[in-house]
């Protein structure tokens, strides 16, 4: 039984290993490690990626030297992306697009043609999506001199993805993001943890929401009127927490 | 925060149709601000439109008379007009807190085009000196603005724009009496033209009123070639006419936004598609068929050029297949180098339109759909067909 930790380094030995040894990968449910003995497990941390590319290539003389290349760093980018999706199959997705890789090639994978290769693209592309909205949907409160705070909503694991977005964009600020899991901040590139209680007092109703509003009243045309079209671009699960969804709900 | 001159000048300016801020000019030693390739959507109102910019005018006061424009001399609309240091402030403002991801400056023409673009010019200087903001402005250029007014919008925006409204002379000398479609519109073009050679990473983008001057979807078509071909455009808008109440042409009936967005399909298949003007079919009153897609349209008046291989198709012959686009076309180049594809699953895994394309291409040789059908254009099928993802044709 081969045990991993949810990194894409530690998967891609995983799945070296699997064709090294015959064995079997334990992906989802970890509890079921219980019924083997200690030794009967072999576990990634003890293993080197470039160790086991070497040997993959000596015993199944393939070349996979790609796996360092260009489209072998966007393939490592996307397992790891993906991996911040909360799916209970992410695992399983990855491994099984993996196999396609190996045996139909990188492109096969990346492209999206196999059934694993699309899941994977589409789970990655699912985490993508969260950071890109937030960069247009999180606003911020001013919070002292030179220091910004929203409390987003985030469905999966990407606060610090976002916070280095923001910092490209605000590079003399210190920006904070409080959601359910706690707050986070950066500010001089580092990312760090913050005390959510100190961020409350600031996150209050900000005099300027009005200014939005009225503004973004001012820019609807009712005559062209098309809130399905709205729904796919904000989906409704934002419509509580956006400012402008009420006004949304309203012309429901 | 009085929010009255907000709104006036908001709403003013919300015809104008320019959303994207994808931008690759960089402004060095920025304190706020920054572009991207791709642009941000930071909201969407009820019909659906994106709010990227603080899209507003400097002022609504305007001396000329479009017979469409709700700023047109003659009507009785309350005036306003933005000071520079209040209008950049008020961006600022909106920019650090998130709700925008750049400015869009336009104005009515208030005394005359120098005067007015100069007060714009202003308030784009006091949020890149004074402020040092980094991130994308979009600049309207009056009709009329002389080149030294050009130069400096150049240097200080991402984009700049002239809007022709309408496609030649006679088109708009309907819509407007005082406007010089050569003086004004076209002579300002010319010059933004040769300027923003000298500024890489300054674009340009030009906007059609559709439907206001009886104009065929020909003749714009033909002023948007010659725009890409001839003038560096980066980007043409369509905006359905509307009637505003209040102007000469409050009783005319609205364009179709279907035909607004047709005309958008047939931009993106000179812009992305590799398809030039002779390529478009017109019906008897030079205008673009309603129920097909310019794409499909193409295809079946060409049966001759399909079905096509899928794993030995050029990109070419791809990106003329319906259902295929520039993204999917290179997918399948790609993964051809090393995987022969077998089966049609296969392209609907990549995202392909595979109802859409299926009829249009063969795997090894092998159709899976009929093929006759091509020889035998069946109109009822085809307009069928057009329903399917239609955006990414
Ligand atoms: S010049 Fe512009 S603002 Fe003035 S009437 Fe014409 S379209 Fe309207």
């Amino acid at each position: 039984m081969i045990r991993f930790s949810s990194n894409c380094d530690s998967l891609l030995k995983a799945y070296l290993l699997s064709k090294l040894t015959g064995d079997q990968i334990l992906t989802e449910g970890g509890d079921s490690l219980l019924f083997f003995r200690e030794d009967a497990v072999i576990d990634t941390e003890n293993y080197i990626l470039e160790d086991l590319i070497t040997q993959y290539q000596d015993y199944f003389l393939r070349n996979i030297r790609w796996l360092s290349s260009f489209k072998g760093n966007e393939l490592k980018y996307r397992i790891s992306t993906a991996l911040r999706h909360t799916s209970q199959h992410k695992h399983t997705v990855v491994f099984k697009a993996l196999e396609d890789a190996f045996s139909k090639g990188i492109h096969y994978c990346l492209e999206g043609a196999s059934e694993h290769g699309k899941q994977l693209r589409h789970l990655c592309s699912e985490v993508q999506h969260e950071v890109y909205r937030m960069m247009g949907f999180i606003r911020f409160r001013p919070a002292g001199e030179k220091c910004l705070v929203a409390s987003p909503k985030l469905y999966y694991d990407t606060i610090d993805l976002i916070l280095r977005e923001f910092q490209n964009r605000y590079p003399y600020h210190r920006i904070v993001l409080v959601t359910e899991a706690g707050a986070r901040a950066i500010e001089d590139k580092r990312l760090f943890s913050v005390d959510p209680v100190f961020y409350e007092k600031f996150l209050a109703d900000d005099s300027f929401d009005q200014v939005w509003e009225e503004y973004y009243q001012s820019q609807y045309i009712p005559a062209r009127k098309n809130l399905r079209l709205t729904a796919s671009k904000i989906p409704k699960k934002y419509w509580d927490w956006m400012q402008e969804g009420k006004i949304l709900r309203n012309e429901e | 925060m009085d929010t009255r001159k907000l709104t006036i000048l908001g709403e003013a300016a919300k015809y104008d149709i320019c959303s994207s801020t994808a931008s690759t000019k960089q402004f060095g030693k920025a304190s706020i601000g920054n572009t991207l390739p791709s642009g941000i959507c930071h909201s969407f109102t009820p019909d659906g439109r994106c709010v990227s910019m603080l899209k507003v005018l400097m002022s609504n006061e305007c001396e000329k008379d479009c017979n469409y424009c709700p700023n047109r001399v003659q009507r009785d609309v309350l005036r306003t007009t933005f000071a520079p240091e209040e209008l950049a402030r008020l961006f600022m403002d909106m920019y650090e807190r998130n709700y925008i991801e750049g400015l869009f400056l336009s104005s009515g023409v208030r005394h005359n085009a120098a005067s007015t673009i100069e007060n714009m010019l202003k308030t784009l200087e006091i949020i890149r000196f004074r402020y040092r903001f980094g991130g994308y402005i979009h600049l309207k250029i009056l009709p009329g603005t002389e080149e030294q007014f050009i130069e400096r919008a150049a240097e200080l925006s991402n984009r700049i724009s002239i809007n022709l409204e309408a496609p030649n002379r006679d088109r708009l000398s309907i819509l407007s009496r005082t406007k010089d479609f050569d003086k004004e519109l076209v002579q300002p073009l010319r010059s933004i033209s040769k300027i923003l050679k000298r500024h890489p990473g300054t674009t340009h983008s030009t906007q059609f009123i559709v439907g206001a001057a009886q104009e065929s979807d020909k003749e714009i078509l033909t002023a948007v070639n010659r725009l890409y071909s001839g003038f560096d455009l980066k980007r043409a808008y369509f905006s359905a006419f509307y009637p505003v109440a209040g102007t000469p042409l409050q009783h005319m009936p609205p364009a179709s936004q279907l035909r607004e967005h047709r005309l958008y399909q047939s931009d993106f298949l000179m812009r992305f598609y590799q398809f030039r003007f002779q390529d478009f079919i017109f019906d008897e009153s030079s205008n673009l068929d309603l129920s097909l897609d310019p794409k499909l349209m193409y295809a079946i008046k060409n049966p001759q050029l399909f079905p096509v291989e899928i794993n030995r198709a050029t990109l070419d012959q791809l990106l003329r297949v319906p259902g295929i686009g520039p993204k999917s076309a290179r997918k399948i180049l790609q993964v051809r180098r090393q995987y022969k594809l077998r089966s049609p699953m296969e392209l609907k895994n990549m995202g392909i339109s595979l109802k859409r394309a299926q009829k249009f291409i063969t795997f090894d040789g092998k159709c899976f759909d009929s093929s006759r059908w091509l020889l035998d254009p069946n109109r009822y099928q085809y307009e069928q067909l057009s329903f399917f993802k239609e955006v990414s044709l």
